[in-house]
């Protein structure tokens, strides 16, 4: 079963300078207790996808069309009102750069219990201080570090700390941005260890955005890589990563040196990414691609399937 | 015994609460909290041991302007009262008159600060606009015309004061909570379903609390000094004498022309020190608080 489907999701920004389309005919499922991985440069429109999903775009975004279904409703039609039941009680968030999403003055045991006083009025100080313990002691905080203020945590600790938080009203989905991004290798691999139990033990469903590739590969099942507010390649990610079919998939991890392999350079990609003011017509990976030819500009950027379960936007299959 | 090491470790709490503490281990601020400590005290008790009759007058001619006597340690005044008691009562009224003042002028700063610091839009703009006509009124000539209009009485002192001293509170507070309602965590908790409010009050204010307190002092003597002004120029209550109607008898009466230092030179002192007291605190804090000032 899907609890979450995104269908031809269009989202734009107004700025000074114009429409910014971040966003444009994203499609994209995902299957219960799956983890799906979204990948992609700066810019590329991840972010915003993790924030349009629970409501939380800032003022100047917009979602001009498309659904986001999610558990057979759809989120968009829905009022502010009603996106609040949903918000952390069943879609909760971990946060880019969680390090500094605490506030300093208070404990971060009374900001982990915070979501449960704004959504569970029924549960007592009691309740919410013993499940804010047996959660830190879950993701690997002594309880008795409820009272600790948030500079008295380190980064790691910190960020187990955010895990906890989006796991306080016993969300279905969890989508985590950028969730070890800025933390050292062996933190990385602890929190990555963490995540996938938790996944596991709660039957959690959840998307992961990050810029590297390594992280992805080691947590998801199903990728998809995304390029200019496009996908341009998803799928399972075992094949994706062994297989890439989109020139774009195969010099993103070109870029990355492969500890197993021989020693090679590793090459970066010339160029950047195209302005998504003007974003241009066809591939929006045109400009950069060593492949490209004059079809690629009409090119409507349909995926389609390359091998079971694996599909790519790229008119060279 | 027992009471001295309760009084001890009273002290010693105190110097251990923060902000208090590092307020005292400066040497300004250290002489600014003994002189108000001093001047709380006097306030205090002051009038409960030398109570101050303001129809208690002299009966002779010796007992008008008389110089500083076994029995009224500060001389008497133009009719015969005791300056010293007077004095004493006065510093009640001055402290009262000051600190109500600045819980007004403090509330509605830190309010409007937080409001239109908060919120962006065009309410938060017209706020701007009213704390700047605020701002650039001459403020002296309109807390006269003001306290001319509605009477001599203390509320009224205290009314004009508070609502015309805000201004710069508000300023101060909503360029710090611009700054603290675009940090990651005040995202975080609205992304939580957490309403205005309770950003506000529960994630912002602890936050802009530091600014509110050394801002609170320094309004503080701000008030005294308007306080004594308007009392000065004979706006103030009759009745309840503080240091500026003090003053203001002094020069009416001629207090000058007869050499009656005792009478001119007491309450003038006490406004002195009350208000050197706080800009001492005030100086401290804004030390302790603002890291650029720091010394090393």
């Amino acid at each position: 079963m899907n609890i979450l489907e995104l269908r031809d999701l269009n989202v734009h920004f107004n700025s000074h300078a114009g429409k910014v389309h971040a966003v444009e005919g994203v499609n994209l499922t995902l299957e219960k207790g799956k983890i799906l991985g979204i990948a992609g440069e700066s810019g590329c429109g991840k972010s915003t996808i993790a924030l349009s999903i629970p409501g939380l775009l800032p003022d100047n975004g917009e979602i001009d069309a498309g659904e986001i279904v999610f558990n057979g409703e759809n989120l968009i039609t829905k009022t502010e009102k009603e996106m609040e039941k949903i918000r952390w009680k069943k879609i909760s968030v971990i946060f880019q750069g969680a390090m500094n999403a605490f506030n300093p003055l208070k404990t971060i045991g009374k900001q982990i219990v915070e979501p449960m006083q704004l959504h569970d009025q029924d549960i007592t100080k009691k309740q919410a201080e013993d499940r804010t313990k047996e959660l830190l002691e879950k993701v690997g905080i002594a309880g008795n570090r409820f009272h600790s203020y948030p500079h008295e945590f380190s980064g790691g600790m910190r960020q187990r700390a955010m895990i906890a938080m989006s796991l306080v009203c016993r969300p279905e989905l969890v989508i985590a941005d950028e969730p070890v991004t800025a933390l050292d290798v062996m933190i990385q691999a602890q929190i990555m260890e963490l995540i996938r139990d938790l996944c596991k033990e709660y039957s959690l469903s959840m998307i992961i955005i990050s810029h590297d590739l390594s992280v992805l590969a080691e947590l998801c099942d199903r990728i998809s890589i995304m390029y200019g507010g496009k996908i341009l390649e998803e799928g399972e990610s075992e094949k994706v990563f062994k297989n890439p079919r989109h020139p774009y998939t195969e010099k993103l991890l070109h870029s990355y040196p492969d500890i197993h392999g021989d020693r090679a350079v590793v090459h970066g990609i010339p160029g950047y990414p195209p302005s998504l003011i003007k974003p241009p017509e066809g591939c929006p990976f045109y400009e950069r691609c060593t492949k490209r030819t004059d079809l690629c500009k009409n090119h409507d950027m349909k995926l389609s399937e390359t091998e079971p379960d694996h599909f790519s936007a790229c008119i060279f299959l | 015994m027992k009471r001295k090491v309760v009084i001890r470790e009273r002290i010693n709490k105190i110097k251990d609460s923060e902000t208090l503490g590092m307020v005292w281990t400066d040497r300004l601020g250290r002489a600014g909290i003994i002189m108000l400590g001093a001047i709380m005290v006097i306030a205090v008790f002051g009038p409960v041991i030398f109570p101050f009759n303001a129809a208690d007058i002299g009966k002779t001619a010796e007992d008008i302007f008389s110089p500083p006597s076994v029995n009224h340690w500060l001389g008497t005044d133009e009719i015969g009262r005791d300056v010293f008691r007077s004095l004493l009562s006065g510093a009640r009224i001055s402290l009262i008159v000051g600190l109500s003042a600045t819980l007004i002028s403090i509330s509605i700063g830190s309010i409007i600060g937080l409001v239109s610091g908060y919120y962006s839009g065009i309410g938060s703009m017209l706020l701007m606009r009213v704390t700047d006509f605020f701002l650039a009124l001459p403020v002296l000539p309109l807390i006269i015309v003001l306290a001319s209009i509605f009477g001599q009485s203390i509320g009224i002192t205290i009314m004009v004061i508070g609502l015309t001293s805000w201004p710069s509170t508000a300023r101060i507070v909503r360029s710090q909570v611009i700054s603290i309602r675009e940090r990651q965590y005040i995202e975080r908790i609205r992304s939580l379903g957490a309403g205005d409010f309770r950003i506000i009050v529960f994630h912002i204010f602890p936050n802009v609390m530091p600014l509110i307190y050394a801002n609170t002092v320094l309004v503080i003597a701000g008030s005294i000094l308007s306080e004594a002004t308007l009392a000065f120029l004979g706006l103030g209550d009759p009745v309840k004498v503080s240091w500026g109607t003090m003053l203001h008898y002094a020069f009416v009466s001629g207090a000058a022309g007869r050499k009656a230092w005792w009478y001119l030179l007491p309450p003038g002192i006490g406004i002195l020190f009350v208000v050197l007291s706080f800009t001492l605190i005030g100086h401290t804090l804004d030390k302790i608080l603002n890291p650029r000032l720091r010394e090393y």
